[in-house]
């Protein structure tokens, strides 16, 4: 079982403020489900080579035939519209809580 | 003529032949809606008077015997992870419940091209995680069948919408299985695209190496139409790939491999009975059934799980409370810093299973556990693809069940995540491989649905669609 500490510093990494209802409930569920996950410490993987970074690119295992996209700015059509979903805008500047304390 | 039971092909006669009207028919659908939605909870939103006012647009070209598109005056329905433009794009969860989608995704500007009226948007588990609907965070979709049982999930509004009456086809999105689960207990058909066959731009995104967007039908007919119109490459997906595939045709002589590993104890006895009639069609009709072997499959839902709730914590670390904002809250005004607020906004507008994925997914990432877990497990997921590949040296598909479990009680599974997640059992492996998969309705013994599952090649969605529609022959 996961200790109360673990699930809180797990929490704090993830942003998630936990009731202590949360917490206990947490031990007891991600506890089950590594203990589940862990079947996958049998498979053997000595002989597997792994670039992470041609996971997305390889899947599903055929050669690309799409050209990229040129790495270029491009304006968005409905610009205000897309600003207004910030809980507090004025004009172009984004309201936000402070991260300096004084 | 019921016009809440036709099909795509079926409403394009009857509007050529002016049986009945574009209008008519989406009145039709938006009465079943207004009528039973409450009980079925199958959409989230519904705009009539935009549906009716494409509808209009379909009888005008109708009436200057203009050339109709594809899917004109078609209704359909949309996964509440997909935008709309104008149209809110919830994702199941309270922290998007005050978020209207800025811009159309690209299937759904397709959609639109083609003339389909979408009639609104359908429930769904929160942020598509879920097999049974039941974290959403605006209640539980009811399986149409059986009102006390789940529909599947995640895409369980556009699932059930179709034997409700409510839409002639959906869009769901499938990360794990959530486009062929909901589809298998709702009695339809439902595809998995291969991983860059559709376009996700405009999708509410989970796991991006897994996520693909696919039609939910109630034929193979219909979905090959829909799949059609949403496919193809997308500037702004750039996993979207162009398919150079020619209109493939299956063999004469199909061959189809069992595989024996998912073939053993703990499957519903009803599923199992649908199965063998299913494998007896396919012999009778001459195609040539093997037994083959996926030796990782074991695996499979773990290596699932770990991969897919890390890519989950990195996707929905965005919503922080700022940009999307949830409803505002008194407390927000408070003198707090900004760790505080995210902490407090993402500790309230997250529903549990959202949360328990985000805190597996930071754990299976965090130092001293990646390489036990995300590493092992993305090396595991090319042992998976491997099997798929060597199998595919010796048949053109492969056939399962689809879910290993009829359509459960709500509330049945809720409490153990280990037993919910066990429903993805069959579907995830397609997804690691990102291979296409098809969910079909096979002939059922009792009342509730029964689905088999049809793997193939990637980009060989026509290969499967085809060999679903040589099952219905």
């Amino acid at each position: 079982m996961l200790e109360k500490e673990q699930v809180q510093h797990i929490a704090g990494l993830a942003r998630l403020k936990l009731t202590p209802e949360e917490i206990k409930k947490f031990q007891k569920d991600l506890s089950l489900i590594l203990d589940y996950v862990n079947t996958l410490k049998r498979a053997d993987i000595s002989e597997q080579e792994i670039d992470l970074s041609q996971i997305i690119e390889k899947l599903p295992d055929i050669e690309r035939v799409g050209e990229r996209r040129q790495d270029k700015a491009l304006s968005f059509y409905n610009r205000d519209k897309l600003l207004d979903l910030m809980s507090q805008r004025k004009k172009d500047y984004l309201k936000t809580k402070p991260i300096i304390k004084k | 003529m019921n016009l809440t039971e036709l099909t795509i092909n079926q409403i394009k006669q009857g509007l050529k032949n002016k049986e009945f009207s574009a209008v008519d028919l989406c009145r039709n659908y938006l009465d079943k809606i207004n009528q039973f939605n409450e009980e079925v909870a199958a959409f989230l939103t519904v705009d009539e008077k935009q549906a009716i006012l494409e509808a209009e647009k379909i009888d005008k070209i109708i009436s200057k015997k203009e050339k109709l598109p594809i899917l004109a005056g078609v209704p359909c329905a949309i996964k509440d992870n997909i935008m709309v433009e104008g149209m809110s794009c919830t994702a199941g969860s309270k922290i998007l419940e005050k978020y209207i989608a800025p811009y159309d995704a690209t299937v759904i500007k397709k959609i639109k091209a083609q003339g389909g009226i979408i009639l609104g948007k359908t429930n769904l588990d929160e942020f598509a995680m879920g097999s049974s609907n039941e974290n959403s965070a605006f209640g539980p979709v009811k399986n149409p069948y059986d009102l006390e049982r789940v529909p599947g999930g995640s895409s369980g509004g556009s699932a059930a919408a179709l034997p409700a009456g409510f839409s002639v086809f959906s869009l769901g999105s499938d990360t794990g299985g959530s486009v062929r689960e909901p589809a298998a207990f709702c009695g339809v058909v439902g595809l998995r695209p291969t991983y860059g066959a559709v376009s996700r731009y405009g999708l509410v995104a989970f796991a991006s190496s897994l996520d693909q967007i696919g039609p939910i039908t109630k034929t193979v007919e219909d979905c090959q139409t829909v799949f059609d119109v949403i496919k193809g490459e997308d500037p702004l997906d750039s996993t979207s790939q162009k398919i150079v595939e020619k209109d493939s045709i299956i063999p004469k002589k199909l061959k189809i491999g069992l595989p024996k590993e998912y073939f053993v104890k703990g499957m519903d006895y009803e599923v199992e009975k649908a199965i063998e009639k299913v494998i007896e069609k396919y012999r009778a009709i001459g195609a040539e059934i093997k037994e083959v072997s996926l030796p990782h499959s074991e695996y499979a839902l773990a290596c699932y799980y770990i991969i897919s709730s890390a890519e989950a914590s990195s996707n929905l670390a965005r919503f922080d409370g700022i940009k999307y904002p949830p409803e505002d809250n008194p407390e927000d005004n408070l003198k707090e810093d900004l760790i505080s607020f995210y902490l407090r906004k993402k500790g309230k507008g997250f529903g549990s299973e959202v949360k328990r994925r985000i805190m597996l997914g930071t754990y299976v990432l965090s130092s001293g556990y990646y390489q036990a877990y995300y590493l092992q497990a993305q090396k595991t997921r090319e042992l998976l693809k491997k099997d798929f590949k060597k199998v595919f040296e010796d048949v053109d598909i492969i056939l399962s069940p689809t879910v290993p479990f009829l359509p459960f009680k709500i509330g049945e599974k809720i409490d153990n995540p280990v037993q919910m997640y066990l429903v993805d059992i069959y579907t995830v492996s397609a997804s690691l491989a990102g291979l296409p998969a098809v969910s079909l309705p096979a002939e059922r013994g009792g009342n509730l649905p029964v689905g088999f599952q049809i793997t193939g090649k990637p980009f060989k969605e026509n290969e499967i669609l085809s060999a679903g529609k040589l099952y219905f022959s």
